[in-house]
């Protein structure tokens, strides 16, 4: 028996655990630790999936980690979206779809070419959920970011705001 | 929790494993190593023409996490404050944050930062994801250094 660590992102910001699994534990055992260390949100087992790393489609629940090659300080993301609609605003909209396990980061990369921006600003520029003024940290999940039941995100694109006295 | 322990215990959670996980932040040494409140952590850079790319700070966390940390740009082969010079100064934005002609060159005028807090009583709405508040974890003020020393790359 090897046991693997695993970083276990939830639905929420704060919801990210490293867990002690199994290496033989299947997927769905993945999703009952994620239920009992309160990852889900209140949310059943049966309503959500695991994604791991940048795979596009869920996990099989039936399936185990050592099968599916998932390996130790693996990500996996546990969520009730299998694709999340991201909409992202700078003067006009753009929107594409992206699997849970996303991260802002590399959204932010695919805005900044859709928008056809270059230079130096634009290594300043951040991301903004819509309506708020907190930039995004370029290794949140887009799952994360999501609201249940919802499964799309407004985002803004923006340049950081310089801090100043 | 004592302040030594609760960092401690920080430094064992996922959101700090990330990123050293990443290469995006570490602990200098060992934790046997620290000497509290002193700790030193480095960030990964991307440095726009000369610098280098990865910076350490010492840390004086005394207090943490009911007081935010203050840190300095660390010279881990002299072991003193890393010479103003060499300070990582490529963008207009770092430029505001390591600025060594502030406050004696004793601290980083980032909303993360005890000593730059006081008195910006503005920041909590300007720079809500970076201002500390009791119960933030170190991850906060090596999420804004990253995030100023790499930009989207980071």
């Amino acid at each position: 028996m090897k046991e693997l660590e695993l970083f276990l992102h939830g639905i929420g910001p704060d919801n990210l655990k490293l867990v002690r699994v199994d290496e033989d534990a299947s997927i769905a055992d993945v999703l009952k630790i994620a239920e009992n260390a309160g990852l889900l949100s209140g949310m059943s087992v049966e309503s959500c999936e695991i994604f791991f790393e940048e795979n596009d489609a869920p996990a099989d629940k039936s399936h185990r980690l050592r099968q599916l090659g998932i390996k130790h300080r693996s990500h996996l993301v546990c969520h009730h979206c299998k694709k999340i609609e991201v909409s992202v605003f700078y003067n006009e909209s753009k929107a594409e779809r992206f699997s849970p396990t996303t991260k802002v980061g590399h959204v932010l990369r695919w805005a900044i070419k859709a928008f056809g921006l270059s230079g130096d600003t634009t290594k300043d520029m951040v991301l903004r959920l819509e309506g708020s003024n907190d930039d995004l940290p370029n290794d949140a999940r887009l799952g994360s970011l999501v609201k249940y039941p919802h499964c799309h995100l407004k985002l803004i694109l923006v340049v950081h705001v310089l801090v100043e006295g | 929790m004592p302040d030594e322990s609760l960092f401690k215990n920080h430094l064992g959670e996922a959101f700090f494993l990330i990123g050293v996980d990443d290469g995006r932040w570490g602990l200098h040494g060992s934790i046997d190593d620290i000497q509290w409140p002193y700790v030193i952590l480095w960030c990964k850079a991307t440095p726009r023409g000369d610098g280098h790319n990865k910076y350490y700070f010492r840390f004086d966390l005394k207090g943490y996490s009911a007081e935010a940390p203050t840190a300095v740009p660390w010279d881990i082969a002299k072991n003193v404050t890393l010479a103003a010079e060499t300070w990582p100064r490529w963008s207009e934005q770092l430029k505001k944050v390591f600025n060594h002609g502030w406050n004696g060159g004793s601290a980083l005028y980032a909303p993360c930062d005890r000593v730059a807090m006081k008195g910006h009583t503005d920041w909590p709405q300007k720079h809500p994801a970076y201002w500390w508040t009791s119960g933030s974890r170190i991850d906060k003020y090596l999420g804004f250094l990253v995030r100023i020393l790499n930009g989207h790359e980071g």
